[in-house]
């Protein structure tokens, strides 16, 4: 369903994702991983179709990103992690631009009416987006990814600045989207969440993928058998940082 | 779907929910209805003459108006069109993208093509470059109503003057999509986020830079040289700088079309700037892989710079350089060394960040209030006459530099107070102190640069000393009092993305320093008029001013006590 090729992106003269290839399959949870400035945004907005990579490319449902870019989103949807919206569309003009966008009007009411009350939205539909708290503003963003029947999720910290009962529900929607088929990437730094949720994940340090696989090919590649995730992955990004630099242009 | 509606759709959306949110609520309808009624009254004074009276003026000279001859008229609208087109030129390599962070987020992960949002946008941007030459022609149509009448009923064929009109239009509508196609197509070019952009676009800013410098040099010295105005018809129609200066050129054909009755050069300009036209949108089109890219990495930082450049946020501007690398951190051991405990840490807190934020401001205004006290000395001669006036001089020149300096550091400075109101009320002192703390650390340039000024003017003009005395009372107070008055009212008008309260909170600002200045300024002047001499004027002036500033500080302490940034 996703699958990152060989996807390098360089600012100016520092690279921030080095070579990353990975696949992302139907039903399956996947957790993108690393410290702070690991390259784990960039990754997420190159195959995102808002960055374009300096190397590599992505292919989403057999599609392209660099060459048809179209076709490869409209499958897809994407949650920044502080996401930005129209501040001046209501909570519901917010959810209908983004099914008109995909070309997803048919039964839009009644969609929108269903997340509009999953995420008790419901009573602000008619309220600017300006007005909402970040909890609220998060919860929107969730919304319109669901808005439209992608099948290629990526959530970029997505359980960060909501509430606990939001986080529930949020695992819960993340869930359900995998039982219906979705291929979901999580970018998070909540290790404890991944380990739970996620099926298979890539740990990054310095834009390089330094690990992938489940948690036991993780603990039995990197010799740490009945470790937690959280200490394999302070052991391979450790090493990574005491490792040389990985790019130099 | 048809791709263009749901960008038809946002932009109606949010325009009408934005008028809509500027009406419904009242505090915000006030201001919009103070917004509206003053620039009604600015256009309706310029552009329709109301409550002047000499606008019968130009009627009379319109009989004895003699057409210029038309190698003349061709000479200025060349020139004018070279000017246009060297201002384009200077923007060239600067991103114009208008894109918002929302864009990024939301619309850009859409199926939506980039190829209709980058053509959705250039007609918007198109749209806005011709709008403000439009809102600028309509305030100035009084004015020069009477001169275009003249000029058209005198031209040599007037018959054409409706046509003359057409052509003019066209000009500036094509010289207008030219600028917005090749603008996209450079900058999308140069502002990449791959490494040789850096380097594509220094080297282009330095090209346009020696080119237009060089171009005014040339001026200079052809007008050093051959002085006149039939050197200057010769320039103007050398083939050379019409070579160069070939949209200009363009533009001027189509123009003068009318005038001179030759309409193939029109038809040659108009082809050649509609290729330009062509080429500029071609060449963004083929870029349009680095659209989203570019908008994303830097747009999105340009578009806050400029809103941060709109609402004066110089902290705001620096915080963003420093982000993006691009900042040196500047330190001053002599602040290090300073012993302010307690309260006093606000006051050192500000003569660190000062320098980082407005270094260059407070040169420039320390320079000019020196330099004005040195003037002003310089200006006085030995006679008493002469002492008084360079001496009340010295003195309303310092209370107009501090009152510059206030807007400059307060403006900047006190939204700063407002961002960070959670880490400084969390802080061991009353809200009274933390505002009066603030004051001080923001008046301490003014007060030192004013003390400076009043040192040189006595070394200038040693007869004058009372007055550089009474000018070394006033500064400590009238800057407090300026800043008192500034911090007042930004916690009154705090919203600093609500433009119409932005422009509301300008005109405040004005109105506050008048009445804040009106008892010491009155008790300064009564005690003048009655001979109480410089010093005894100043120093009641002073008090003056120190009591005013106390009762503006407590009351703004009152509301900062109660300031919630998120209301």
């Amino acid at each position: 369903m996703l699958e990152a090729i060989h996807l390098s992106k360089d600012y100016k003269n520092f690279r921030a994702v080095d070579d990353l290839s990975f696949t992302l399959n139907p039903g399956e949870i996947v957790g993108l991983l690393g410290p702070n400035g690991a390259g784990k945004t960039t990754a997420m907005r190159c195959m995102a179709g808002i960055l374009r990579p300096t190397a590599g490319t992505v292919i989403i449902n057999g599609h392209d990103i660099l060459l048809d870019q179209a076709k490869a989103k409209t499958g897809l949807a994407y949650v920044p992690e502080v996401p930005s919206l129209y501040e001046l569309l209501t909570v519901e003009e917010h959810l209908q631009f983004v099914a008109m966008c995909f070309n997803e009007l048919e039964n839009f009411k009644a969609n929108a009416d269903q997340l509009l009350e999953r995420y008790h939205l419901l009573e602000k539909r008619r309220d600017l987006v300006a007005t909402l708290s970040k909890g609220m503003r998060q919860k929107l963003a969730v919304a319109c990814a669901f808005i439209h029947h992608a099948n290629v999720l990526l959530f970029d910290e997505p359980i960060v600045g909501i509430d606990p009962a939001g986080v529930v529900e949020m695992k819960q929607e993340i869930m359900r989207a995998k039982q219906a088929g979705c291929a979901i990437l999580i970018s998070t730094h909540l290790l404890d969440t991944a380990e739970k949720l996620c099926d298979r994940v890539i740990i990054l340090a310095r834009g390089k993928m330094v690990a992938e696989g489940t948690i036991q090919q993780l603990q039995f590649s990197s010799h740490m058998e009945g470790e937690s995730l959280e200490d394999i992955f302070l052991k391979l990004t450790n090493e990574s940082v005491e490792a040389p630099p990985v790019f130099d242009i | 779907m048809n791709p263009l509606k749901p960008l038809l759709f946002l932009t109606y959306k949010t325009t009408f929910n934005g008028l809509k949110r500027a009406i419904t609520t009242p505090k915000r309808l006030s201001y919009f209805i103070f917004f509206v009624l003053y620039y009604f009254w600015i256009i309706n004074r310029v552009a329709f003459g109301a409550g002047t009276s000499n606008m019968n003026m130009p009627s009379q000279l319109v009989g004895k108006f003699q057409f210029p001859p038309l190698e003349v008229l061709d000479a200025i609208v060349f020139a004018l069109f070279s000017f246009s087109y060297l201002i384009m030129l200077l923007a060239t390599t600067n991103y114009q993208g208008t894109l918002r962070p929302a864009d990024v987020d939301v619309l850009f992960p859409t199926p939506i093509p980039a190829k209709t949002v980058l053509a959705f946008r250039i007609a918007r941007d198109y749209f806005f470059t011709l709008i403000t030459p439009l809102f600028l022609a309509l305030l100035g149509m009084r004015a020069s109503k009477m001169g275009w009448e003249a000029i058209f009923r005198k031209m040599p064929h007037p018959e054409y003057s409706g046509i003359a009109l057409r052509t003019i239009t066209v000009s500036w509508i094509l010289m207008a999509f030219c600028f917005v196609a090749v603008v996209h197509a450079v900058g999308l070019y140069v502002n990449r986020s791959d490494n040789k952009s850096d380097l594509k676009r220094n080297v282009l800013s330095w090209g346009i830079g020696l080119y237009v410098v060089g171009f005014v040099a040339f001026l200079i010295t052809w007008f050093y040289l051959k002085p006149g105005l039939a050197s200057a018809m010769d320039l103007a129609e050398s083939p050379t700088l019409r070579t160069i200066f070939f949209l200009p050129l363009f533009a001027t054909s189509i123009t003068m079309a009318p005038f001179t009755g030759e309409f193939w050069p029109a038809v040659l300009g108009f082809v050649g700037m509609i290729a330009v036209i062509v080429l500029g949108l071609r060449l963004a089109f083929r870029q349009i892989g680095w659209y989203y890219d570019l908008a994303a990495t830097k747009g999105y930082n340009m578009v806050k710079t400029r809103h941060m450049m709109r609402t004066g946020d110089q902290s705001g501007m620096m915080a963003e350089r420093a982000r993006a690398g691009k900042y040196k951190v500047r330190r001053f051991a002599w602040v290090y060394n300073l012993n302010m405990s307690g309260a006093k840490a606000l006051i050192w807190k500000e003569l660190v960040l000062q320098p980082r934020t407005i270094l260059p401001l407070l040169i420039i205004l320390f320079v000019c209030q020196v330099g004005v006290s040195a003037l002003t000395a310089l200006m006085g001669s030995t006679t008493v006459r002469s002492v008084a006036i360079s001496g009340y001089f010295l003195i309303g020149m310092q209370s107009m530099m501090n009152m510059s300096l206030s807007m400059v550091v307060g403006q900047t400075g006190f939204l700063e107070v407002l961002r960070r109101v959670d880490l400084q009320k969390a802080l061991p002192f009353t809200p009274d102190r933390i505002v009066r703390n603030e004051l001080l650390g923001r008046s301490a340039v003014g007060i030192f640069s004013s003390w400076i000024g009043c040192l040189g003017f006595v070394i200038l003009a040693p007869a004058s000393w009372q007055f550089a005395a009474a000018a070394a009372l006033l500064a400590p107070s009238v800057t407090l009092l300026l800043m008192a008055t500034n911090f007042f009212v930004t916690i009154l008008f705090p919203d600093i993305d609500d433009q119409t309260q932005r422009q509301f909170r300008g005109l405040m600002m004005l109105l506050g320093t008048v009445l804040a200045l009106f008892f010491p300024g009155a008790i300064f002047i009564v005690l003048t008029v009655v001979k109480a001499g410089p010093i005894l004027s100043g120093l009641a002036g002073s008090i003056a001013a120190l009591g005013v500033t106390l009762v503006i500080s407590s009351v703004a302490g009152a509301i900062y006590a109660g300031f919630n940034p998120s209301e």
